[in-house]
């Protein structure tokens, strides 16, 4: 059990160190001459003299492999850079903004696990029913809708019509409710399929008959015997689609003008500022790894099939 | 042929007629479009609904259903080119991959894990950033992003092809390696590559939209459903129509791709039989007894 867990630590940790590479090998790959276009940032007249300087400066005349060497030493120690169009430094602009996409994430995983449930167990209470039909519906209707006109059109109905509901910045609870529902609720749509398909498998089990024929009700069936059973699968789901939030943050955070790391990897992009840019790569990718990780192992916790195959 | 018959009966009539559609808009919209989609008209700012203009104007006064039109063609080519790239470059990593074995495949392998283990929109976003924000450079963004899957499919069925008997036998008969690859093993991968690229081009479109939402890929004046939502965005409250109509095509035709990803992924392999499926089924034998 622990050596397996080791294992798949192990290979996360690579993924790791790839992700190092690729995050640095891209930045160098910039086209073009990057003291120049980092002197021209700073303003001011750009000389020879000036672009040798940031050359200098940035380590931009040693070996790849010594430059790639520095900036892993540097990122260890938490230093990740300036940023090149504000001056700020990189570690202190990702920790202000930390909070609100994580607030964000956290509120899609709680509206996604509702809906996933309430949607799945409705289902398989009255199978072929019109939510079970509605819920096959809405799955593929979801997956299609893009994310950032859901939040248009929830900003429209909540914020224009009905005027319930903040639609604009980082303010309180209230303000956190409609980005919440906006990433949410495609990934609680994908978890009440894979919830209602694996309850449908499990209901058709010959425990579940046997309990049947004892003369237990068909509620008592779902929530006593069969949601145990699916417990691991819906993990798994579950972990992945809040992987997969990370990713839908960077869409979502501009609409609702949240200064999240969505936002700030958005803004990097649309102003070439590299080292943002490298270290939101970088930061994705990791807690992209990490999450994953996690996930794996817990189910591994979770899941007495899986301890017993992994013992024998 | 026979292929695409069994493909046709897979997905069923309505399915290939909402993408039929948006690829017939698509390549004719030139010639469809009522009005030039760039062209601005101050003067007829922001109609609504009318018999000149039948979805209405935008803020600059251009027609929205040309402009439509054209963003059916903008996404379409978008996303024909990326899995036109990244399938070609995926097939040919996972070839080498899935052939050569051993360290070759074991690097490349691992460079793909991380691939697929980092969002395709992360990295997208990231070279998009590096490179600038640029139609042309969206493409290839997404292309290197959509790689590692291709590659990954493509090294599956090549590496289960290699051992089987029949290409054993052309190895004995002389085979050169690159006609054992280019006429046995390429055309193997080929067919799962395209029916993934099939489901896959709904996601595409999705992510393109993305992109260019962010203002990171398609540039204005030139239309996308995308950049189209974003520039209404500030008159939503006025004009929410402008906003509408662009997510309601791209949902539309989102929706067209992921049935038609599904309708072959049933085909490919069915899902096991349900009992409320099995009692159908008897019932359906039941009746063709009696009939």
């Amino acid at each position: 059990m622990l050596r397996i867990a080791l294992n798949r630590a192990m290979s996360a940790l690579v993924l790791v160190v790839i992700a190092s590479v690729f995050s640095f090998i891209l930045v160098a790959a910039f086209p073009g001459n990057v003291a120049a276009l980092i002197a021209e940032l700073r303003g001011g007249f750009v000389s020879q003299a000036v672009v040798d300087k940031v050359a200098e400066e940035y380590r931009l005349h040693d070996p790849l492999l010594y430059r790639y060497g520095y900036w892993v030493a540097d990122v260890m120690h938490g230093d990740l850079g300036k940023s090149l169009r504000t001056g700020e430094e990189v570690s202190k602009a990702i920790e202000k903004r930390l909070e609100p996409t994580l607030v964000m994430i956290a509120g899609g995983g709680i509206v996604m696990l509702v809906v996933g449930l309430v949607l799945s167990f409705c289902g398989a209470m009255w199978p072929g029913g019109v939510i079970d039909r509605f819920i096959r519906m809405l799955a593929v209707v979801n997956i299609s809708i893009p994310k950032f006109f859901l939040a248009a059109m929830l900003i429209y109905a909540f914020g224009v019509m009905m005027n319930l509901l903040p639609t604009f910045g980082f303010r309180g609870p209230s303000s956190w409710i409609l980005p919440s529902i906006a990433i949410g609720l495609v990934p609680g749509a994908l978890l009440s399929r894979v919830a209602r398909v694996s309850l449908e498998e499990t209901m058709s089990r010959p425990f579940v008959i046997t309990a049947m024929s004892k003369g237990f009700g068909r509620r008592r069936i779902l929530f006593r015997d069969a949601l145990p059973n699916i417990v691991p699968v819906v993990l798994t789901a579950f972990g992945m689609n809040l992987a997969f939030m990370i990713q839908s943050a960077i869409v979502i955070e501009p609409i609702f003008a949240w200064q999240g790391i969505g936002a700030y990897f958005v803004d990097a992009a649309r102003f070439r500022d590299l080292p943002v840019l490298q270290s939101c790569l970088l930061l994705f990718s990791v807690l992209f790894i990490i999450v994953n990780l996690v996930v794996d192992l817990l189910v591994m916790v979770v899941d007495p099939l899986q301890r017993r195959a992994m013992r024998g | 042929m026979k292929a695409i018959k069994d493909l046709y009966k897979a997905v069923g009539l309505p399915i290939c007629l909402l993408i039929g559609f948006f690829i017939f808009i698509a390549v004719f919209g030139k010639y469809l479009s009522p009005y030039d989609p760039n062209a601005q008209n101050l003067l007829k700012a922001s109609q609504t609904f009318g018999a000149e203009h039948w979805f209405g104007t935008d803020n600059l006064g251009r027609d929205t259903l040309s402009r439509l039109i054209a963003g059916a063609r903008t996404t379409l080519f978008g996303v024909t080119l990326v899995l036109l790239m990244a399938g070609t470059v995926g097939m040919l990593i996972g070839t080498i991959s899935g052939y050569f074995g051993g360290w070759i495949d074991e690097i490349l392998m691992r460079i793909i894990d991380f691939g697929l283990s980092v969002p395709s929109l992360v990295v997208a976003l990231a070279i998009v950033g590096v490179f600038g924000p640029d139609f042309w450079n969206m493409i290839i963004a997404l292309a290197i992003a959509w790689v590692p899957i291709y590659a990954r499919l493509t090294r599956g069925v090549v590496a289960a092809a290699v051992n089987q008997p029949y290409i054993e036998s052309l190895r004995v008969l002389g085979a050169s390696r690159t006609r054992i690859i280019v006429k046995h093993l390429t055309p193997a991968a080929l067919g799962s590559v395209l029916i993934y690229a099939s489901a896959d081009a709904g996601v595409l479109a999705l992510n393109i939209a993305n992109l260019s939402f962010l203002g990171l890929g398609v540039q204005p004046p030139q239309a996308e459903w995308g950049q189209m939502l974003v520039a209404a965005l500030p008159y939503l409250e006025e004009a929410p129509r402008l906003v509408i109509l662009p997510g309601l095509s791209l949902t539309v035709m989102v929706i067209g791709f992921n049935l038609l990803g599904e309708a072959i992924a049933l085909a490919k392999n069915p899902r096991p039989m349900s009992k409320r499926r099995l009692f159908q089924r008897r019932r359906e034998f039941l009746k063709e007894i009696a009939a």
